[in-house]
């Protein structure tokens, strides 16, 4: 802990649009996929994050930030004042805050996390939509996702049938 | 959604966010159409999905060697733990009481009292339960889900095991700690003909009678055989066995496939002759009676049977 300030090591992280963007190492971690590549030594020079733009890569960061373990974070003498319960009920706004953001951006977000592997924003950003397709019918979910019902309708009433548990 | 404009995601991403759905959401979504009905049924889909929840796939064999073991063996072992009640035991005795959820205090000598007996008949509806639960899950979703810890957070599961190997089999729990070898064994003792059923194997299923079960008070009845009941229903020797032989068979028919029951159709010839030659029945119920005509031209289900009938 002594020597963290002064060994702190940064990596680099590219998105393909130019924009660089400098992050602890601790942070980067959070990503499972940066966190093999850095593992495995891959991390020495700039790591290019394809089909990141800047502005999601940017938004991954800051919630990265906002994730990394407390201890490593805020320090020792930090963690000891601040409750966990209340740290974790702050990150709880946080991150309701952080999802307020349009459909596009929140799909974006999805594939980045999908990506980069990092398993709390994956399943922050899925919620909606996973509450979207809980809610609605399948005729309902077929249009969301814009899929097309290529089953013949006597195919249709068989696999019906067999997942009939499911309707219940 | 204020935006009216369907999705375009990449599958890959659809697929993050499938595996997080609710089981019956995940299920649901298989008729939406033939490319997610097959994404949704892959392996990879299904385990991610279920780790997702915290659980694991149970794959058949697993469902067969658990079913066989917690609906026969199990009960047959807690059954002799709890008569004999002394201090020897009495650790395993109590991880399997535990696993009830009942007296969890009793862990000293196992007195029959009329609190165990209660404890018991719950266990029977217990197996029942979960027989029948499995099955349909089985029936349902094509595969079995378990909580993550289910081989690890199970002691008592490994300590009646290795009773069960021991008693059943006869292998001692040094010879060979194989799981699959063991069970692939245990379903071999169990799958002998009809009429050739061991008394080890056959004993399990069978409950005591109740007019001469040690609790109620009377003597020992370890020797009684004559007539026993299965669920409840007097049962003869012979229907036990063929009670025996349908339960294996219904565990076989959830998936024909299963390597380890491939053996039960091809299995034939007891590995000791029974006492009576004309005994032997074989239990194969679409058997192909007559003899050398094996390749008969209808072109019919034509199981090969050895059938003495010399």
């Amino acid at each position: 802990m002594a020597t963290r300030e002064a060994g702190k090591k940064m990596i680099m992280l590219k998105s393909p649009d130019g924009m660089e963007f400098e992050v602890e190492e601790a942070v980067a971690m959070e990503s499972q996929t940066i966190r093999k590549m850095i593992e495995d030594d891959c991390a020495d020079t700039a790591i290019l994050i394809p089909n990141i733009n800047s502005k999601i890569l940017s938004r991954v960061i800051e919630y990265c930030n906002k994730h990394v373990p407390t201890t490593g974070a805020t320090g020792a003498a930090a963690s000891d004042t601040v409750a966990p319960a209340a740290l974790a009920e702050d990150l709880k706004i946080w991150d309701a805050e952080f999802i307020k953001v349009n459909r596009a951006t929140r799909f974006d977000l999805i594939q980045a996390a999908s990506y980069l592997n990092i398993k709390g924003l994956l399943d922050l950003t899925s919620q909606t939509t996973i509450d979207t397709i809980s809610d609605n019918s399948l005729e309902e979910i077929r249009s969301f996702l814009s899929t097309k019902n290529d089953y013949l309708p006597e195919e249709e009433q068989t696999i019906r049938r067999e997942n009939q548990w499911a309707f219940q | 959604m204020g935006d009216p404009s369907a999705v375009h995601l990449p599958d890959l991403v659809l697929a993050e966010i499938f595996v997080r759905l609710p089981s019956k959401d995940f299920h649901r979504c298989r008729c939406l159409s033939r490319a997610w009905a097959a994404a949704l049924s892959s392996d990879d889909l299904i385990d991610r999905h279920l780790s997702v929840h915290g659980k694991i796939r149970l794959h058949y064999d697993d469902v067969m060697t658990h079913l066989v073991f917690e609906c026969s063996i199990r009960r047959r072992i807690v059954t002799e733990l709890e008569s004999l009640g002394d201090g020897e035991t009495s650790s395993e005795e109590k991880e399997s009481s535990e696993r009830d959820c009942e007296v969890p205090e009793e862990n000293e000598n196992g007195q029959e009292t009329p609190k165990e007996d209660d404890n018991e008949t719950d266990d029977d509806d217990d197996f029942n339960f979960e027989e029948e639960c499995w099955r349909e899950e089985y029936r349902t979703k094509g595969y079995v889900e378990a909580y993550e810890d289910y081989y690890t957070a199970m002691p008592y599961c490994n300590a009646l095991w290795e009773k069960a190997k021991e008693e059943i089999l006869g292998i001692k729990a040094t010879d060979s700690n194989d799981y699959d070898e063991a069970s692939a064994m245990l379903l071999k003792a169990c799958t002998v003909p009809y009429g050739a059923l061991h008394p080890r194997i056959r004993q399990p299923f069978l409950e005591e009678d109740p007019s001469m079960h040690p609790l109620s008070g009377q003597g020992k009845s370890k020797g009684h055989i004559d007539a026993r009941s299965i669920r409840g229903r007097e049962r003869t020797e012979e229907e036990v066995d063929q009670e025996i032989i349908a339960f294996l068979r219904r565990l076989r028919d959830m998936d024909p496939q299963a390597p380890l029951l491939r053996e039960f159709d091809t299995y034939q010839l007891p590995p000791i002759p029974p006492q009576g030659q004309d005994g032997v029945v074989s239990f194969e119920e679409g058997v192909v009676q007559e003899d050398g005509s094996d390749y008969s031209d209808n072109g019919d289900v034509c199981q090969h049977s050895v059938v003495d009938d010399s």
